[in-house]
């Protein structure tokens, strides 16, 4: 058995880093103009829901990874497929966050610097924790995790103190009606970043406490939810609706107006390091899904796997788009087009399959196999 | 285990390698650089002719000053902004690096011909910070002027103008700092357009910018805040004098500090207050959709800071007096401000922001005619001053010597 | 064989002794291969022969031949033998001489060797440590440690009697943990010496001690010290199973020791904590904690340690709370200006001058006129010349090492900068980077954060704060990839164990930490919380997921 064992403090850090990760600093819900900090409340209210149905597949089967368990639920090959699909889908995500990380790196900061390298650089890293094992990878989220509240309660302080909100720009609410919120969320909020949080079920079997981990997945989507509603609120009340629609990085261009007394000013780089600390754990997680997937399906050491799938991830984020528009533009096609499949429809038609599967084991159980509701539920 | 761990260390070591041959691709040393504090925007026959003010650092602080100028100013000119600043290039030894630039100056005449190209540079620009204030130089004087002029205290022209324009903002309040966001939210504003303060030289124009100029007690060429441009959409159509000013900053509640002269009846002395505290809050009454009425509720908390008269000031009935006449002193500038707005059918104040905020219906009915509502709805200003105190004294001497 | 056993004998009578004989025999038996029956021959000559023969003749090993017995009567021949200048010349006149040679024996014992043994033992010996040996490599070994032993004619088992004497360093204050208040004791290089700094504070039986030899040629005494009722069961089985698999020909220092049983070799980090004062060993005791302590150093091994250890200062528990919260908090920010000074400041000059101040910027721009290195070449130079700066101050003697460090800091730094070499700016932080690993307490932490700092510059140097941001999480990585002895080095903050927090960053008041059952309490959570991600392992055993799949 997996010797590995991730505590809900962990998983908690993990799930708000993953969630705060590329979001926090792209446009988030602005399809619902001023509104967007609703919108993404509204799609952290449906995200939760989603959630509970992966936790639910986890509860059937506490110990198993996902891709063991649809070969169960939908039959050898069907199950297959379904792994592998899942297989692919993680590592196009791991990849366009591997570019969302690259391209803002490479708009804020390094911008003379091949994206090649930069890219390397970030995968080589994920490649280095992952390495060590998920357990480890989840207690330097605990770390990092106080160090972005640290880094944001200082630029939570700064942007308070240069006094540059105005919280009329967030007026009047709802002027639009509630159809854009709601176009929002269907298009967007309820699947980035909430929906995403699907790569944790591979996580989930490393749970030390199963309840109190999904318990923490609760309270990570609430918190992070609420962090990242706030700062698009608060960048709104900062520039206003039309300069944060139009802003590529508007959490970076609030931070950058942002000054005390000509002392402090310029901390941007902070975002961005925020940033890259949370692609980090996106990418990684994402990453980890596929390759753990990858070797339970087709029984090949992690380790083994783990470095060419790098490069695969390595290779495929410096394809998939030539521009950071075109970037943008499929990832919007993409996220409400084809994710739904992945996000929505697989996991609850496992749901139901799952239902089935319960209420037969019931059945077989009533009728004399006791030993087998035994095994299968030792908890 | 063994053999893995050496591919492991040789995938690593290969990785390192590239990294690490590959070299450095933005690492920029700071003498490399050519650190800009102020960008001058003028007209010229190929379109603009962009001015740079370039700090020298040795004049500054180092050991190995040559006695130059702190600043030195490079221009060129291009069809475009982004191609004149190339242009400058030529010209500079460095890379010219925006990211510390504090003031950008636009010629009145590019500004009234539209600065909508100009404002979208300043917006994409990912080097220049937002928290860069946009100025425009009045007619008579190029920006490139500004940019080249001299100052005696505070060494960079740019930074000192930029804490002129703070500390003014603080204790005349004739003026508020504008940044490059307060003007795109301006642009953006319906039937309105953004605001800027005007910059002048004070003096001879020649020697504004010669060394010169810091080797007299009196200098001869300074640059001074004169005014408030109005916009109208992106082209400057009008300019606010001084008590407009003052009236506009009230307007959109920016008022910090500022000063009010009144006279005394009884023997037609001056008496000049000090506005310490202020606020204002503005209502909208749409109780007729097309004839919307603005309601400035003004309430300033005054001290007496000057009082040439022998009125008892330490009677409360006689303060309630002076309270009156502060109250239409300040309603009139208030008033002027809003005529002259509307005159310029200019929503400068937002009004229609406000209308919207808080009856988005109404709004959106009337929003199409916007343009032709505004000039003609009326502007209610309400002012209730109190005095505060009066400094360390309550009585003028000369009530002592006209009771004796 | 031991100093101990005389304590142990007062102490806790069988079960040292028992131990201590268990472990001797296991030892010998596994480093003195070739132990040979037949050296106990019986015959005196020859017995006395071997040894010197075996000894190459030392003229160190003593051998004094004399007779047991009244003169008049039948007399036994016996001899006492003692290595000159280790054992104590003093109590081998008086006691063991005297007592041999006033030792009147019935005549009828003298003709049964092994009962006059016996009876010299029980009756005739004023000494309190003594015993008696059938191993020939064993009482060789006695010898060659100080102790003295009696050979009798006919008798094929020797009398071995403790006289550890001999030169060595007195306690004196210590001289690289110092404290201004706390106790100014520390070890010597000898593990008896050692042994009772520890005992004198902790006076409890349930103070453990087992000892082994390691070493194939310098049979160096080690001794494992715990209490039983505190330590980890586990962890002292795991540590007596590393030390057992030692195998190695001398071992000179407590750092040869600590390279064998540590969990991760390729690491900057101290994952064993050293000390040379009694204090902190009996402090860390208390905490649950194991202390390896070898002869011939005055650096004792504790563990398991965790990555906050190496920040607490004996000093702590002597000043007050409050204060020692922030002494503690400035540790940390050394060691985080120690890492990242440099970097940091080569990302900001050369990558990211908008978030310098504009005054401060034009100062720097200044100073960099005319200079001619790139930052990053600059920084590496200085931090270069200041590391050989302090690498010569270190192995110079004390007088001239201050003259090496006025002249390397002061005078060097201001010709450079005023030739115009180097930035002020960069002398100003290569020097703060430099007093910041000063101040942490541990040494041999200061000298991996010296090392890391390099690859930050690196990393600074080439992709601004891109490059430390990914560092700074491979390092934490690494850092939670580590363990000691299964006690996750990051531990109690991640894994995060509330109790624990008491005592880590800050420290509260002492009636907060309550009692020492809670600490360790939760010591022992730690320990089996590790247990729990991975059993206390071999080194590599205990990474992460997947590992069950290799």
């Amino acid at each position: 058995m997996d010797k590995t064992r991730i505590s809900s403090l962990q998983f908690f850090s993990l799930m708000v880093l993953f969630q705060m990760g590329t979001a926090l600093v792209v446009n988030v819900g602005i399809l619902a103009g001023r509104d967007a900090w609703l919108a993404i409340l509204v799609g952290m209210a449906a995200g939760s829901l989603l959630f509970a149905v992966y936790a639910n597949l986890n509860k059937l089967f506490p110990d198993m990874q996902p891709t063991s368990y649809c070969k169960v639920l939908l039959g050898k090959y069907l199950g297959t497929a379904v792994g592998i699909a899942y297989v692919v889908f993680f590592l196009h995500k791991a990849s366009r966050d591997l570019m969302d990380g690259g391209l803002l790196v490479l708009a804020s900061a390094l911008k003379e610097t091949p994206l090649m390298i930069i890219n390397l650089l970030m995968i080589l890293t994920v490649a280095y924790a992952l390495h060590k094992g998920v357990e480890v990878l989840a207690r330097t989220a605990f770390i990092f995790l106080i160090v972005v509240m640290v880094i944001g309660a200082f630029i939570v302080l700064v942007v308070f103190f240069s006094d540059i909100m105005n919280l009329n720009r967030l007026r009047p609410i709802l002027g639009g009606g509630v159809r854009d919120v709601f176009v929002s969320v269907y298009r967007q909020n309820y699947q980035f970043p909430f929906a995403e949080v699907i790569c944790f079920v591979t996580v989930m079997p490393s749970l030390s406490n199963k309840k109190g981990g999904v318990k923490a997945g609760y309270l990570a989507i609430l918190l992070s939810g609420l962090i990242l509603s706030g700062a698009i609120a608060s960048t709104i009340a900062v520039l206003g609706v039309d300069i944060t629609e139009r802003s590529v990085f508007p959490l970076l261009t609030m931070i950058g107006k942002a000054s005390i007394a000509d002392f402090i000013q310029r901390t941007d780089i902070l975002v961005v390091m925020i940033l890259i600390i949370g692609v980090f754990f996106k990418i990684s997680l994402f990453y980890y899904a596929a390759v753990i997937g990858m070797s339970d399906i087709f029984k090949i050491p992690y380790r083994k796997l783990l470095y060419p799938v790098a490069v695969v991830i390595l290779l495929f984020s410096l394809m998939i788009s030539r521009s950071f528009s075109d970037h943008l533009t499929k990832g919007g096609e993409v996220l409400y087009r084809v994710d739904p499949v992945f996000f929505v429809v697989i996991p609850l038609i496992l749901f139901l399959a799952g239902f089935v599967y319960k209420f037969r084991l019931k059945r077989q159980g009533r009728s004399g196999a006791q030993s087998r509701e035994d095994d299968r539920s030792p908890n | 285990m063994v053999q893995k761990r050496t591919k492991t260390a040789a995938f690593l070591a290969l990785a390192f390698l590239i990294i690490i041959t590959s070299g450095c691709w933005d690492a920029r040393e700071l003498n490399r650089r050519a650190i800009v504090s102020g960008i001058g925007i003028d007209r010229s026959k190929e379109g603009f002719l962009v001015s740079l003010q370039v700090i020298i650092a040795d004049e500054i602080s180092g050991k190995i000053g040559r006695g130059g100028t702190p600043t030195s100013v490079y221009s060129a000119s291009g069809r475009s902004v982004v191609e004149a600043m190339r242009n400058v290039s030529l010209k500079v030894p460095r890379l010219i690096s925006t990211a510390q630039t504090r003031m950008v100056v636009i010629s009145e005449e590019v500004a009234r011909e539209g600065i909508s190209g100009i404002v979208d540079f300043l917006d994409r620009d990912s080097d220049l910070r937002l928290s860069t204030q946009l100025y425009v130089a009045r007619k008579g004087t190029r920006a490139l002027d500004i940019v080249s002029a001299i100052t005696p205290l505070g060494r960079i022209t740019a930074y000192a103008l930029v804490q002129k324009t703070e500390l003014a903002a603080n204790e005349l309040g004739a003026n508020f700092s504008l940044e490059i966001d307060d003007v795109i939210r301006g642009l953006l504003a319906p039937g309105g357009g953004p605001v800027m303060n005007g910059l002048n030289i004070l003096g001879d124009l020649k020697k504004s910018g010669d060394k010169s100029n810091l080797e007299r007690t009196n200098a001869q060429g300074v640059v001074i805040i004169d005014d408030m441009a109005i916009f109208k959409g992106d082209k400057l159509v009008g300019w606010m004098d001084l008590e407009e000013c003052k009236g506009l900053v009230w307007a959109m509640n920016k008022m910090k500090k500022t000063v009010v002269v009144v006279k005394d009846e009884t023997d037609h002395e001056e008496i000049t207050m000090d506005v310490f505290e202020t606020s204002t809050a503005t209502k909208v009454d749409i109780s007729n959709p097309l004839k919307p009425v603005i309601q400035l509720r003004v309430k300033p908390q005054i001290s007496i800071r000057e009082a040439g008269t022998s009125t008892d000031l330490r009677d409360p009935r006689v303060l309630a007096k002076i309270e009156e006449k502060a109250n239409k002193v300040i309603a009139a500038k208030l008033e002027g401000a809003v005529a002259k707005a509307q005159g310029l059918k200019s929503d400068i104040f937002y009004f229609g922001q406000q209308i919207e905020r808080q009856n988005p219906k109404v709004w959106s009915r009337i929003s199409g005619q916007w343009e032709a509502i505004y000039p003609t709805i009326e502007v209610r200003c309400e002012v209730e001053s109190i005095i505060r105190n009066t400094q360390m004294r309550d009585r003028s001497y000369k009530y002592n010597i006209k009771s004796k | 064989m031991i100093r101990n056993r005389s304590r142990g004998r007062t102490g806790q009578q069988n079960r040292n002794a028992q131990n201590g004989d268990s472990l001797k025999s296991e030892v010998s038996g596994k480093n003195i291969n070739s132990s040979d029956a037949r050296a106990f021959s019986g015959h005196l000559k020859s017995m006395l022969d071997l040894i010197r023969e075996e000894s190459g003749n030392s003229p160190d090993i003593v051998i004094r031949q004399f007779e047991i017995g009244e003169p008049a009567s039948r007399q036994a021949d016996a001899a006492v033998v003692f290595l000159n200048g280790l054992s104590d010349e003093r109590t081998i006149n008086n006691v063991v001489m005297r007592s041999l040679i006033e030792f009147k024996p019935d005549p009828n014992l003298v003709t049964d060797p092994d009962r006059l043994m016996e009876t010299i033992l029980n009756e005739a010996l004023a000494s309190g440590d003594c015993s008696i040996h059938m191993d020939w490599k064993d009482m060789l070994l006695s010898v060659l440690s100080g102790d003295t032993v009696i050979l009798l004619e006919g008798c094929e088992k020797a009398l071995v009697i403790s006289t550890p004497g001999g030169e060595w360093r007195a306690v004196t204050e210590p001289s690289s943990q110092l404290v201004v208040r706390g106790p100014k004791d520390s070890f010597v290089e000898s593990i008896g010496i050692n042994i009772s700094l520890i005992r004198r504070r902790i006076k409890n039986p349930d103070l453990w001690l087992e000892t082994m030899k390691i070493g194939t040629v310098s049979h160096t005494h080690v001794g494992i010290m715990y209490l039983k009722s505190l330590a980890d069961e586990n962890l002292v089985e795991e540590v007596k199973r590393r030390l057992h698999a030692i195998k190695i020909e001398a071992v000179l220092e407590s750092a040869y020791i600590e390279e064998f049983i540590q969990d991760e070799t390729f690491t900057p980090f101290p994952t064993v904590f050293n000390t040379e004062r009694p204090d902190v060993a009996a402090g860390n005791l208390l905490e649950g904690r194991i202390v390896l302590l070898v002869d011939g150093t005055p650096f004792v091994l504790i563990l398991p340690t965790v990555f906050a250890h190496f920040f607490q200062s004996p000093e702590d528990y002597a000043q007050r709370y409050d204060i020692t919260i922030l002494m503690r908090l400035i540790r940390y920010i050394s060691f985080i200006i120690l890492l990242l000074g440099p970097s940091v400041y080569i990302a900001l000059t050369t990558f990211h001058y908008e978030m310098i101040p504009s005054l401060l910027l034009i100062s720097f721009v200044a100073q960099r006129e005319g200079v001619p290195f790139p930052a990053f070449v600059e920084a590496m130079l200085m931090e270069v010349a200041f590391e050989i700066l302090r690498e010569a101050g270190v192995r110079m003697p004390r007088a001239i090492g201050q003259t090496v460090s006025i002249v390397g800091a002061l005078i060097l730094g201001q010709a450079v900068v005023e030739a115009g070499i180097i930035t002020p700016v960069m002398v100003i932080v290569v020097a703060l980077t430099g007093i910041a690993s000063f101040a942490l307490p541990a040494y041999n932490l200061s000298i991996a954060g010296r090392l890391i700092r390099f690859c930050f510059m690196v990393l600074g140097g080439m992709f601004g704060f891109y490059g430390i941001t990914l560092g700074l999480i491979a390092l934490v990585a690494h850092m939670n990839s580590l363990r000691s002895f299964g006690v996750p080095y990051l531990a109690p903050l991640s894994p995060f164990v509330m109790q624990s927090q008491k005592d880590t960053i800050l420290r509260l008041p002492f009636w907060t930490l309550n009692n020492r059952s809670r600490k360790i309490g939760n010591h022992k959570t730690n320990i089996e919380k590790a247990e729990e991600i991975a059993p206390l392992g071999r080194p590599g055993q205990q990474d992460g997921s997947g590992g069950n799949r290799q």
